[in-house]
């Protein structure tokens, strides 16, 4: 256990922030070392959360509701403990101006609009102010497709609103930064908010002139922004480059790779690639590669992707955390589907085909219990191997989970959107849906699925971006 | 037509039959000789007897009296004096109902769903426990929730975090499949139909806030929070009854009335 310098709260060897109050936490000696990794190598674990951590927001403006400015109410301490910095210092933090602490990125879930149950605040009345400004200026920028500098009228200080969304102060990439604003505040940023609308971004993209085009996948990104509102991809100032060079370091590549993870970090930037090869590569523990050999969350031999058909597949290779994909809109869930919001790993059952759990006595007598009263499914949080936790019972057509909203609410799990994804049954078949969150919703892929161009792709701790160069 | 009492519940059973008709107890046959020159009942129901068991809620017996007149009386679904074999969450011998130095007792025979008693006060409960709210039908879980979380071959397991809990209460679905387990950092849980922690709007007979489960590390006391139907804890082994208990025997809901001491 690691007790959390800042609130106290015990957290699980391996996590590396405080599962209460998000502060990083200092590297506590690794659990029960896997054999093939020697102790002196130090493991990068990028985040408690990948997909808390790692998401780019992908969102356009249009999922922003304007509401999102008037969320007002407590928000999570932007400003890392000391601990912090000694422990990893890698994402810079500029110790000088608070507002540099703010983190800008993923105030998406700003949009969920609700209090957090828990004030996690201790900064005092100074930075107070400037935490208002970052986040007045952070919505905007979410506004506007999580990818641009504030526009003008923003009172936000410059460094504010200079902060790129996936360069948040705090490097634990935590994601609600939310202040109340003042009232002048809030008009301002209403104002933009209207401006920087989805009409005004299809304007943008739209514009041949400005055709500055995004270098992996190829969409128009508008001026002022540095990210792809469609990959997340950082746009490097060339018009619809190759992708190519600055990501992947030649020497790994002998010949051209047909397809590349991208690392994605907890703070939403691009790290390492690997390329994959146009036969089939097989990933985990026992790779060579310091990207998978470090990761004690993946197995061995945890996934193998191959193309075939002239499309790239991943197949889980019976590892046992598996290989998730973050959903688009909506995906059809299946008798024992496992999927993750935020920090939560989550079963989905089917009812009619649960287990009873108390025998019947073999002499015509029925366990007695409470009437089922048309429930259909039930969601089990997962804590351990095969092992649930808490268990929800689904009963209506659609069961929301949220941090706040939602029949299934998590409101201690700062990675969870407010309303994060739905769980829905019709004419006997049960879906997924991602209601917008910030972090995304990721199922886990059964056997193997395809890979399509941006696709977010969760192994073991890290997350990947797929890039496909044709 | 010459009657005899029956021993085993008391009801009036003509010599010529071999058994009783009301509990179906075997009858001896009768001593060969003149009738007994005593004045005969009109029946078994008019004398005061000791206890008696209404039927509150069942099925289509509503208000039914059982008297009992003998020793011991068995409920059940097939066998007893106390019948009820339509319904099928009763065992074929479901529970005993019997008088000990004069006082009332009733007995689980081993039952499948047990006998729940109705709560006058916080009862204390342990691990595996049951208890009744409104329709709904609970299990208290205070064991640790155990699993591994690093496979053989040294993978560590990524799964939802796992915040320290008091204990886990357990909804129990007819059919034996669990429902909701509620796994608290807090160890007092409300339930009732609507702003509890485990809230049942479509049960239509809990209350609002019906009752309260505190767990603590190796009990959990249950406090009915005056709901209007009451909450219902299961009977282990056998316990005395008193004037005013309510009882459920699968569906079936009995008051105890004691009558005379």
């Amino acid at each position: 256990m690691i007790v959390c310098p800042n609130c106290s709260r015990d957290n699980e060897d391996h996590y590396k922030f405080c599962l209460g109050c998000g502060t990083e936490l200092a590297r506590a000696p690794r659990p029960v070392a896997p054999t093939v990794l020697p102790q002196a190598v130090p493991i990068k674990l990028p985040g408690l959360n990948p997909l808390g951590a790692h998401a780019p927001a992908v969102d356009l403006p249009r999922s922003v509701k304007p509401t999102l400015i008037d969320a007002s109410g407590p928000r999570f301490d932007p400003e890392p403990t000391p601990a912090t910095h000694s422990v990893d210092p890698t994402p810079a933090v500029d110790p000088v101006p608070p507002v540099h602490d703010v983190a800008p990125p993923v105030v998406l879930s700003a949009s969920d609009g609700d209090e957090l149950p828990f004030d996690l605040s201790t900064d005092g009345e100074a930075s107070h102010g400037a935490v208002a400004a970052a986040a007045a200026a952070a919505a905007l920028s979410v506004a506007a497709t999580a990818t641009t500098e504030a526009p003008e009228p923003v009172p936000a200080p410059t460094s504010a609103a200079d902060a790129l969304p996936f360069e948040p102060a705090t490097e634990d990439g935590l994601t609600v930064a939310h202040a109340p604003l003042t009232e002048a505040e809030r008009e301002t940023a209403e104002a933009s908010t209207a401006v920087v609308g989805a009409a005004l971004y299809d304007a943008m993209v739209t514009t041949p002139e400005d055709a500055r085009l995004c270098s992996t996948c190829g969409t128009a990104v508008p001026e002022g922004f540095k990210f792809c509102g469609v990959c997340g991809g950082r746009y490097d100032g060339r018009s619809r480059a190759p992708a190519a060079a600055p990501f992947v370091p030649p020497a790994v590549e002998v010949t051209p790779a047909p397809a590349q993870l991208v690392v994605i970090h907890p703070d939403g930037s691009e790290g390492a690639t690997f390329p994959l090869n146009a036969t089939e590569t097989t990933v985990g523990r026992a790779h060579p590669s310091p990207l998978f050999a470090d990761d004690p969350f993946l197995s061995p031999r945890h996934a193998t992707f191959y193309f075939g058909k002239n499309q790239l597949f991943a197949r889980d290779e019976g590892s046992l955390n598996g290989i998730f994909i973050r959903i688009k809109a909506e995906v059809e869930l299946f008798h024992g589907d496992l999927f993750r919001i935020g920090q939560q790993l989550l079963r989905f059952e089917e009812l009619a085909q649960v287990r009873p759990v108390l025998p019947g006595a073999g002499d015509g007598t029925m366990v007695m219990g409470s009437p089922v009263r048309g429930a259909w499914g039930r969601l089990s949080s997962v804590v351990a191997i095969n092992t649930p936790a808490s268990v929800w019972v689904l009963r209506r057509a659609e069961e929301g989970l949220g941090r706040e909203r939602g029949e299934i609410t998590f409101p201690d799990d700062g990675f969870v959107s407010g309303a994060h994804c739905k769980v829905v049954t019709r004419d006997g078949r049960f879906f997924l849906q991602d209601t917008g969150s910030t972090n995304g919703t990721y199922l886990r892929v059964k056997a193997e699925a395809i890979l399509s161009q941006g696709d977010l792709v969760l192994l073991g701790q890290q997350l990947f971006r797929v890039d496909l160069k044709t | 037509m010459a009657m005899v009492d029956c021993p085993s519940c008391g009801a009036q059973v003509p010599v010529e039959h071999r058994f009783c008709g009301r509990c179906g107890h075997p009858m001896k046959p009768s001593a060969p000789g003149p009738a007994p020159a005593q004045t005969a009942f009109f029946g078994a129901m008019q004398s005061v007897g000791k206890a008696k068991l209404i039927l509150i809620r069942g099925e289509g017996m509503d208000g039914v009296s059982y008297h009992l007149n003998a020793a011991e009386h068995i409920a059940g679904r097939k066998s007893g004096a106390i019948l009820f074999p339509e319904d099928n969450y009763l065992s074929p011998r479901h529970a005993n109902f019997f008088y000990e130095q004069g006082r009332l007792y009733v007995r689980d025979e081993g039952a499948l769903n047990g006998v729940f008693i109705r709560l006058k006060e916080p009862a204390v409960l342990e691990d595996g426990d049951v208890f009744l709210a409104g329709e709904e039908l609970f299990r208290i879980e205070l064991r640790e929730v155990v699993g591994e979380t690093t496979s053989a071959d040294h993978t560590h397991f990524f799964a939802s975090p796992r915040p320290a809990i008091a204990g886990r209460v357990v909804q129990v679905f007819e059919g034996g499949r669990t429902g909701i387990v509620h796994a608290p950092r807090e160890g007092a849980v409300t339930i009732g139909r609507e702003q509890c922690a485990l809230n049942f709007p479509n049960d239509r007979f809990i209350s609002g806030r019906h009752c309260r489960v505190d767990l603590a590390t190796t009990t959990a006391t249950v406090t009915d929070l005056q709901s209007r139907n009451g909450t219902y804890v299961r009977v282990k082994g056998q316990r005395e009854l008193a004037h005013g208990d309510y009882l459920f025997l699968g569906r079936q809901l009995l008051r105890v009335e004691i009558t005379a001491t």
